[in-house]
């Protein structure tokens, strides 16, 4: 049986507490702005997501967060493999909450990481990015294109599915004149350029200390 | 190769795998600590060709790659034909991985053997930045980019 839908008729979350309480082996397709997204079920409980380039509860959350977008339920459909282990109800909530609260500090965090990361010597341009590679706040170098960066962040996350981790504490480029840091925080990808004087290790040590004093 | 030029990386404590891969997607040569997946090297090539790719036409001529996650460490420098991949466990600092390959890679470059293997190997001039090899996300970032 296939049952399909907008998600702006069915949310995700109700589609996932139905699946769960009703025990159903299921496949769950979410597709919203070229992405695509998939929930698997059984035994009354998520047991595999994937929204690239995010796997397990990352994939959840990332596909919580979807305003809007259509969804297909496949029933009888096994999971190819299986990433998710805490129980869907703690899921759907914790996700929900932390959608909620990066809704309300969006708007200002930004501002804050550009304040207090361009304080550092060396530091030249901070950009920070949505994932899509739209600049919400900052300023980068003209010849750098937003959306190739946001490109280059999703590669590397999708260089990192090859060694089953997801979570990539900052990458960065090096030419012959400069740095440029990529770094995930929250919602966002923080692009950073510097000069080639700093000590890697040493900002990026500062650079983690500032974000985690903001989140 | 790998082993030839190499070698202090090859005994490093923390290395798990170097690969050379030819910008074509062939592999050229390819080292591995006893627990460490060959597997990887084959899908990772077509990923670095499409970051330095886009980021060509940023005319930054950006050369090297680090991304430190929470299991390690990958280093990937650029060449004219070639890209070099060191897979590492965080604990091996990336200023000597830096410096093993700077001492090392103008002698690799310029070796006969090297360019022995190069000649020999089919060009077959793929272009890994059009649709055939892009996802449906990364398609629409090209959209963006405008390179398609």
């Amino acid at each position: 049986m296939v049952l399909v839908g907008n998600l702006k008729d069915l949310r995700l979350a109700n589609i996932i507490q139905i699946n769960c309480i009703e025990r159903n082996v299921a496949k769950v397709t979410v597709s919203s702005h070229n992405r695509q997204g998939y929930l698997y079920f059984a035994d009354g409980q998520i047991v595999h997501a994937e929204l690239s380039p995010y796997i397990g509860e990352k994939a959840v959350r990332e596909m919580l967060s979807l305003a809007d977008g259509k969804f297909k339920v496949e029933a009888g459909v096994q999971a190819p493999t299986l990433t998710i282990k805490r129980p869907w109800n703690s899921i759907v909530l914790d996700s929900l909450r932390e959608i909620d609260e990066k809704n309300q500090q969006s708007t200002s965090i930004p501002k804050q990481v550009i304040a207090l990361l361009s304080e550092y010597k060396g530091v030249k341009n901070i950009g920070v990015l949505d994932f899509s590679g739209k600049l919400i706040e900052g300023k980068l170098s003209e010849e750098l294109n937003t959306h190739s960066l946001s490109f280059v962040w999703y590669k590397i996350k999708k260089i990192l599915t090859l060694f089953y981790t997801e979570n990539f504490r900052y990458a960065y480029l090096r030419n012959h004149w400069s740095y440029l840091f990529i770094i995930e925080f929250q919602a966002s990808v923080i692009i950073i350029e510097t000069d080639l004087s700093i000590f890697v290790n040493d900002f990026v040590r500062y650079v983690s200390r500032i974000l985690k004093g903001i989140s | 190769m790998i082993k030839e030029f190499f070698k202090d990386l090859t005994q490093l404590d923390g290395v798990e795998g170097i690969a050379l891969i030819s910008k074509d997607n062939r592999m050229i040569d390819s080292w591995e600590a006893p627990n460490f997946d060959p597997k990887i090297f084959n899908e990772i090539g077509i990923n670095y060709y499409q970051i330095f790719g886009v980021l060509e036409k940023s005319e930054r001529d950006y050369h090297e790659l680090v991304i430190q996650h929470e299991k390690g460490q990958i280093y990937t420098r650029q060449f004219q034909e070639l890209f070099l991949l060191v897979i590492a466990r965080m604990k091996v600092d990336t200023a000597f991985i830096r410096l093993s390959v700077n001492v090392v890679v103008p002698d690799l470059v310029h070796s006969k053997k090297l360019q022995k293997i190069l000649k020999k190997m089919p060009r077959e001039g793929r272009n890994y930045l059009t649709r055939n090899y892009l996802d449906e996300t990364e398609q629409a970032y090209f959209k963006k980019i405008k390179l398609t």
